[in-house]
């Protein structure tokens, strides 16, 4: 084990280090695409967080909006430095998350599925609905942080300083989402997901652990929120609607949420191939939708499976050979 | 000193009544069995202990507090800690994490254990999971998938879970059923081992004879009431029990 | 007053539409345990085809019907044969297979006609009937006394025959249906194909009065999720009672203050159903 961690220690100051680079070697396009990645592989990393309970929401990608609509409204109402927006942003996503936790987490399966659009579909027409929040155009304007200390100042409006600033604060979260994963709490999401019934038995209250990992889940999806109000410089309804929530459960299926990396490693790959596929952009979703029935039919297991550095990064147990899905999605709505 | 008591327990499905004012007082450190032709309302009864249902009257105590509509992990944590029917387990992951998936509610710890796994945490708990093994006879087979276990080490294995805990009742729900000879009789010392430890322990089960040589105090149900109840001795001699056995029997 | 007895017209041509949509997601559902994602695609698809082959082809509103019935009903088949039945030992593939059916149709639908088509389906019965003094469209009627027609169909269907008491086993308890020599596999066949050769048939029938478009499906299903999870899951008789009630609630919130209103109201009242009653106005109680 501790061989394994050492490896899986030494891949990950590789691919940080693969990825400071990348301001060196390429231009201001590749630069601000990375920034991208590197918010959508938070965005996955925390939506595990709840797949690893044993649920799939369709809430995430609009806490992420929660997020970002909180960043915007506190930079053009407030003038709020990106510091504060950022935590702002992580803090209203988790109290959003915490409200709807209540309805939400008494139901499980399909429901829940259904239970987290509706709400989250009911928030995003707010948005539009209303003036406070931009209506249909949103905010646009957000300026970039501006950092001033002493004699050295930093404008992180430029790609590559802003690609810095965000790669720092992913890998920070990434590393929190890893040991808590590591730690009792991500044990006890595990034995929710795989046994419910037993681990009530045991004594733990499943209700409770997932409503803890959805409200965790969410502070991170609004951290990503702010860094995509940042990097964009301004903030929509329709980019939190449900393609996008289908996308980030195909994505996250298509890497494979069995491991940590599993996803990290899908989202690499998915946004460098959604890029290839940017000369069709109409047949984008159909791609996706063969791509999806695909891994479902044959390899369900995902990307993780493919490139076969599951086992150098699995927790004790060797894992199992089938039925990743199978195993992780008791919808016992039914 | 009774650990777990019943209040005149009744539980109603619409119009069916599955379990009539059940009265029932589990002593500490015995060996309580709950026997009953089909149909008696030994699940139901079983279900209604556990928590798994809330009872339409009637009170559950654990050692003097009151239960009677808290969930079961609420119990669990409170010391009533059940095992199930078939094999219920963590079918993915290694006997080892099994056992100490058991301790991960019950053990005690603070917040800090949701960033990172304190090191006292993880002795302790690898201490234990090595002496549950032992009692187990499980030792060999710690990093064996519990899927790949045969029937009878799988229903040892959900045992050792349940011990993981640190459970003050035992609720063992037909733990001998598909068992062979000699496994049933290398469980019957296993039982006798926790009631040695302290630990009391409750079990429904259809194995006649092995309830009259394991227990200390048995409870006949029959029609969701209680027909008798006392020792092997006694619900041996007691004519109702035979007729009520071979009147479903028939 | 006018605008009441339009809107009260409207509302019973949308409860009409929507629960030929409902009828078959709740069919799938009640046999298969499937919640098809998929199902407002085939609804999509049949107004396509019923453009295609009616129009285009030139075949006429009465084979474009048909024709879209038989298309999607085919699609129905496929995903059963080569999806489903492959993925039952995996509780959530088929609702996740489904997503992908959704965007492969969406997409193809999009590449083989155009995103911002026009494409306009000659209704049969032209010109309007006049109800009090409002012109009420002719088809618009029709497709009120269609899906009457469809609809008690599927109830004789499924009360008076053999197929329609072996579905129901099937929907009760597959195992007790299984012991009674009933086909599982046949018998979802042919659940598939009639659940989405209705959603054809809605598509074919609404095709004249709505925008054809590849994304029309969106809506639809989002409705028609509402509508189940209000009327029960699984449950018939449910599911048309709730898209009669929620689509006249739609009709009148969207007439009298706006649509973004309505969507919210419609979905806070789902949430609702969810939280205090999961079972709905008529499923079986099943813990959440």
């Amino acid at each position: 084990m501790t061989s394994n961690k050492k490896a899986g220690f030494g891949f990950a100051i590789i691919a940080i280090a693969a990825a400071a680079i990348v301001p060196l070697v390429a231009g201001d396009y590749y630069v601000s695409f990375s920034t991208e990645i590197a918010i959508m592989i938070l965005m996955l990393s925390s939506y595990r967080m709840v797949v690893l309970t044993g649920e799939w929401s369709f809430a995430h990608v609009v806490l992420q909006g929660v997020g970002a609509y909180t960043a915007a409204i506190m930079v053009k109402d407030w003038g709020a430095p990106f510091p504060v927006s950022l935590v702002a942003g992580a803090v209203v996503a988790a109290a959003v998350a915490a409200v709807l936790s209540f309805p939400l987490l008494k139901m499980r399966g399909f429901y829940f599925l259904m239970g987290t659009f509706g709400a989250a579909e009911a928030i995003r027409l707010l948005w539009r609905k209303f003036k406070y929040f931009g209506g249909t155009r949103g905010f646009s304007g957000i300026s970039a942080p501006y950092l001033e200390v002493g004699p050295i100042t930093i404008d992180f409006g430029h790609p590559a300083s802003f690609f810095y600033l965000a790669l720092a604060i992913v890998v920070v979260c990434l590393l929190v989402i890893w040991s808590m994963e590591q730690s009792r709490l991500g044990q006890i999401w595990r034995t929710i997901e795989q046994q419910d019934v037993l681990a009530q038995a045991v004594g733990i209250d499943t209700r409770r652990y997932r409503r803890i990992a959805f409200i965790i889940s969410a502070a991170f999806a609004g951290i990503a929120g702010v860094l995509l109000a940042y990097a964009f410089g301004s903030v929509t309804p329709n980019r939190f609607n449900l393609n996008f929530a289908l996308y980030l459960m195909i994505w996250a299926i298509v890497g494979g949420t069995r491991s940590f990396y599993g996803v990290i490693l899908g989202g690499i790959i998915l946004m460098g191939f959604d890029e290839s596929l940017r000369f069709a952009d109409e047949l984008r979703p159909g791609i996706y939708g063969i791509i999806l029935i695909l891994v479902m039919l044959f390899w369900p297991r995902g990307i993780e499976r493919l490139v076969g550095l599951d086992k150098l990064f699995a927790p004790k147990a060797a894992l199992p050979d089938s039925g990743s899905l199978a195993a992780s999605t008791k919808g016992d709505a039914r | 000193m009774s650990v777990l008591s019943l209040k005149g327990v009744t539980k109603k499905f619409g119009g069916l009544t599955a379990v009539n004012d059940v009265n029932l007082e589990v002593r500490a450190g015995t060996i309580h069995g709950l026997i009953g032709p089909n149909g008696a309302g030994k699940t139901t009864l079983f279900s209604l202990i556990t928590g798994f249902y809330t009872p339409t009257t009637g009170t559950v105590h654990l050692d003097g507090e009151e239960v009677t509509s808290t969930s079961t992990s609420h119990r669990a944590r409170k010391g009533l800690v059940r095992t199930f029917q078939g094999t219920v387990l963590f079918p993915d992951q290694t006997v080892a994490q099994n056992i100490a998936n058991g301790m991960l509610a019950t053990a005690s710890g603070s917040w800090r254990d949701w960033f990172s796994e304190s090191q006292a945490y993880a002795k302790n708990r690898d201490h234990e999971v090595e002496k549950l093994l032992q009692f187990a006879r499980l030792t060999d087979l710690r990093n064996a998938a519990a899927r790949d276990l045969s029937h009878g080490q799988q229903r040892v294995l959900g045992i050792a879970i349940a011990l993981a805990a640190k459970p003050r009742v035992l609720l063992l729900d037909e733990p001998f059923t598909g068992m062979t000879a000699s496994e049933k009789d290398r469980l019957v010392e296993m039982l006798q081992a926790i009631r040695q430890s302290g630990t009391t322990v409750v079990l429904v089960e259809h194995d006649m004879r092995t309830v009259m040589k394991l227990c200390d105090v048995i409870t006949v149900l029959n029609f969701g009431k209680v027909l008798t109840e006392g020792t092997p001795e006694h619900v041996r001699r007691h004519p109702e029990v035979m007729s009520a056995y071979l009147g479903t029997a028939a | 007053m006018q605008f009441l007895i339009e809107t009260l017209i409207n509302s019973a041509m949308a409860s009409a539409a929507s629960a030929l949509v409902v009828v078959g997601l709740a069919l799938i559902f009640g046999v298969m345990r499937i919640e098809n994602f998929a199902h407002g695609e085939l609804y999509m698809v049949g107004a396509y085809a019923a453009w295609y082959f009616g129009t285009s082809l030139g075949g006429g509103y009465a084979v474009g019907f048909v024709a879209a019935v038989m298309v999607t009903a085919m699609i129905g088949v496929f995903m059963e044969v080569f999806l489903f039945r492959r993925l039952k030992e995996n509780p959530m593939g088929p609702l996740i297979v489904t997503i992908g059916v959704l965007l492969v149709l969406q997409t193809a639908a999009a590449w083989l006609f155009g995103v911002n088509s026009n494409l306009l389906v000659d209704s049969p019965f032209a010109g309007a009937a006049s109800i009090a003094g409002i012109n009420v469209p002719w088809h618009r009627l029709f497709v009120i006394g269609a899906a009457i027609v469809l609809l008690g169909g599927l109830t004789v269907l499924l009360r008076t025959t053999k197929f329609g008491w072996a579905l129901r086993a099937v929907a009760q308890d597959k195992d007790a249906a299984r012991l009674q020599g009933i086909s599982i596999g046949a018998i979802s066949l042919l659940a598939m194909a009639l659940s989405a050769g209705l959603a054809g048939a809605a598509g074919a029938l609404m095709a004249p009065i709505v925008r054809i478009s590849p994304y029309m499906g969106q809506p639809i299903i989002i409705t028609a999720f509402i509508v189940i999870i209000l009327g029960g899951i699984g449950s018939l008789e449910g599911a048309i009672l709730a898209a009669i009630i929620y689509s006249t609630f739609f009709t009148f919130i969207s007439a009298y203050f706006d649509s973004t209103v309505a969507s919210i109201a419609g979905l806070c009242l789902m949430l609702l159903v969810l939280v205090v009653k999961p079972s709905g106005l008529m499923g079986k109680a099943q813990k959440v």
